[in-house]
């Protein structure tokens, strides 16, 4: 039991040098900002479409969606990739006006599911680089690597401490995020929706969707799974920063090479429709809430288990390889 | 507290060789409690190598380093119990307070109360400033503050690295007070680097001596000045003449002609004979001494006259 009360102290030193460096108040900082700017920016899409349509009644504004989607379709140039997609996208419409459920009724609850489906692909990493890109390499760039590293404890236990601080502040970001887009999703669009009923399970085989496979869930359920994705992708995140932090010596550089990453991935995803080896990147695997709203995955194969596992892979190898050069490396500077 | 005479830093053979470059050659040497180990060399000599090793900062690649009877390779966490230190300069987290960051290295060691935490502040003298952030003290309160955190788990070996570096000279004295204090009232034993030996010969019982990685001498302070008294100085008339003698004399070294004093190199019991020699050969001698090398000229001496300030 000593030995757990000594980790617990070991943790305790790290949440303290975290909260006493701002990083975690940055974060926080920027959630709000951001979380606000979406919602400004959903309200005024609305009242555009208020505008264009004549109705906020929601059969009319699929109806019109639709509409759009098959006009892009017979534009000659564009690709096929981008077709399939909008065929998706009509059928998935189709599904919802049979089923008679609006699938972005307003309320807050629908602000925070589409907040998730926004920003789990690349706010919410962004927020957890700033997290976790200096965890290891300030104490050396500080110079108190020496100190921390000349305590009666094993260095393994000293980074693990660092690692589980890490995780703790990881997911306080995905629940401040989802108070945050709770709170001012409130006040923008009203308290409602939450036990709205909302399609998931779509399944896509050969390109099509597949409807069959679709059950009604009420909307907490489904933001309760979104919001577990988006943990795990964070999760993902932080675990390969933090190896960076240790391996990399500067925070600028592992900051980048991390912003390289995930901007590089969002665009490949665009990209790599044909190159299928790219479903084992991590940074094509972040936009893993599509899968519970029934998007076409982005390359063909890939599902919400493989994502996962690309994910757990990719963060087990790098934490395998942090704390093997943590351990043995020499403090020469 | 240790007890008198008991070993508590052994080293063994260290070796250190990093990209085909060794650094460190076959070191070895003791450090008892309740004494003050001077770990001398000039600059790139190899001491932060060797310091890093005994902290466990940088891993050797032959021979042990023992600290309180724990071998730091295979049982790091007790050896390290026995230990505080300050690798080169203090840095410590300047966005903590000065107790916040004594009580950060509490909690990575046991049993450390908070009032062994406000004893050690009393001990360094920073009561009024423990509760500013670090990032506005001085460099000797960092210096300070350094010392508490080392003190913090009442260590039996103590180690320094460059401990007077950006201290002024009142702040070495206090520093060199402090340590003897510490070595001879609680019985720690002290290492302590440098590469100005002015600063530390009077407070170190024993010293070691590193030039590019090997160890020149080791042993004490004095028995090391009384070896190397073979030096003599002449002031007699006419000294040209004398000084040619002395030249000429086969049992004489390094003659030199400073003025009217001569300084030369032989062997105590020769001084007589070689003496009796000027005189009879016409010389007026006015006066013999022995010349007190300090441990300065020796160690220009032993390491080829490398620059050491």
């Amino acid at each position: 039991m000593t030995g757990l009360r000594k980790f617990v102290h070991l943790v305790e030193n790290e949440t303290i040098k975290l909260v006493k460096r701002r990083r975690f108040t940055l974060v926080m900082v920027l959630l709000l900002a951001m979380v606000s700017l979406f919602a400004y920016a959903q309200q005024l899409t609305q009242a555009r479409m208020l505008q264009r349509v004549g109705t906020l009644d929601w059969k009319p504004v699929l109806q019109q969606q639709i509409a759009d989607y098959e006009s892009r379709m017979k534009n000659v140039y564009v690709p096929d990739e981008r077709k399939r997609y909008y065929q998706f996208k009509i059928e998935q419409a189709r599904y919802y006006l049979n089923k008679n459920i609006d699938p972005a009724a307003p309320g807050t609850s629908t602000f925070v599911r589409t907040f998730m489906d926004l920003s789990a692909s690349l706010l919410l990493p962004l927020l957890v680089v700033t997290l976790s890109a200096d965890l290891v390499s300030n104490e050396w760039s500080e110079g108190t690597i020496k100190l921390l590293l000349t305590r009666p404890v094993k260095r393994w236990k000293i980074l693990a401490a660092k690692y589980a601080a890490l995780m703790m502040f990881v997911t306080l970001t995905i629940l401040s995020a989802f108070l945050a887009a709770a709170a001012v999703g409130g006040l923008f669009f009203g308290w409602t929706g939450w036990t709205m009923p909302v399609a998931s399970g779509f399944s896509v085989v050969g390109g099509q969707l597949d409807a069959s496979t679709a059950v009604m869930i009420p909307q907490w359920q489904y933001i309760l799974r979104a919001y577990g994705l988006g943990w795990a992708v964070s999760v993902t995140i932080a675990t390969l920063t933090f190896t960076l932090s240790i391996m990399v010596r500067h925070a600028a550089a592992a900051m980048g090479i991390m912003l390289a990453a995930l901007i590089g991935g969002n665009i490949l995803i665009d990209l790599a429709g044909d190159w299928t080896a790219a479903k084992y990147l991590f940074m094509v695997n972040l936009r893993i809430t599509g899968y519970l709203s029934g998007m076409a995955p982005p390359i063909e194969g890939m599902s919400l288990p493989f994502s996962l596992t690309v994910l757990a892979v990719w963060a087990l190898a790098a934490l395998i390889a942090g704390f093997a050069a943590f351990t043995k490396r020499d403090v020469l500077a | 507290m240790a007890k008198q005479n008991e070993t508590v830093l052994s080293v063994r053979n260290l070796e250190k060789t990093i990209g085909g470059n060794k650094l460190i050659h076959n070191l070895s040497f003791d450090v008892r409690a309740g004494e003050v180990f001077g770990f001398l060399g000039p600059n790139g000599a190899g001491k932060t190598t060797t310091i890093r090793m005994l902290v466990g900062l940088i891993k050797p690649t032959g021979g042990t380093v023992q600290i309180g009877g724990h071998d730091l390779q295979r049982d790091f966490v007790n050896a390290m119990r026995e230990v505080g230190c300050i690798v080169e300069n203090p840095e410590l987290y300047k966005f903590l307070t000065g107790r916040e960051n004594l009580q950060q290295f509490a909690r990575m060691s046991d049993g450390i109360s908070n009032e062994r935490i406000d004893e050690v502040i009393r001990l360094v003298g920073l009561e009024n400033r423990i509760h500013d952030k670090v990032k506005t003290y001085s460099l000797g309160m960092r210096q300070r503050l350094g010392i508490a955190q080392a003190l913090l788990g009442k260590p039996k070996l103590l180690i320094l690295d460059e401990p007077t570096n950006g201290l002024d000279p009142g702040g070495i004295r206090e520093l060199r007070e402090f340590v003897r204090t510490l070595a001879e009232h609680e019985g720690v034993g002290v290492f302590i680097s440098s590469h100005l030996l002015s600063e530390i010969e009077m407070m170190c019982d024993r010293v070691a001596i590193l030039h590019q990685g090997r160890c020149l001498y080791e042993g004490s302070v004095s028995e090391l000045i009384a070896n190397q008294q073979g030096e003599y100085v002449w002031r007699a008339e006419p000294a040209e003449k004398a000084f040619d003698l002395l030249r000429e004399h086969p049992d004489v070294r390094g003659v030199l002609l400073d003025q009217a004093a001569i300084r030369c190199q032989t062997a105590p019991e020769r001084v007589p004979d070689i003496n009796k020699y000027l005189v009879d050969s016409g010389i007026k001698v006015f006066s013999l001494m022995q010349a007190t090398p300090s441990l300065e000229d020796l160690f220009l001496e032993m390491t080829g006259g490398d620059r050491i300030a």
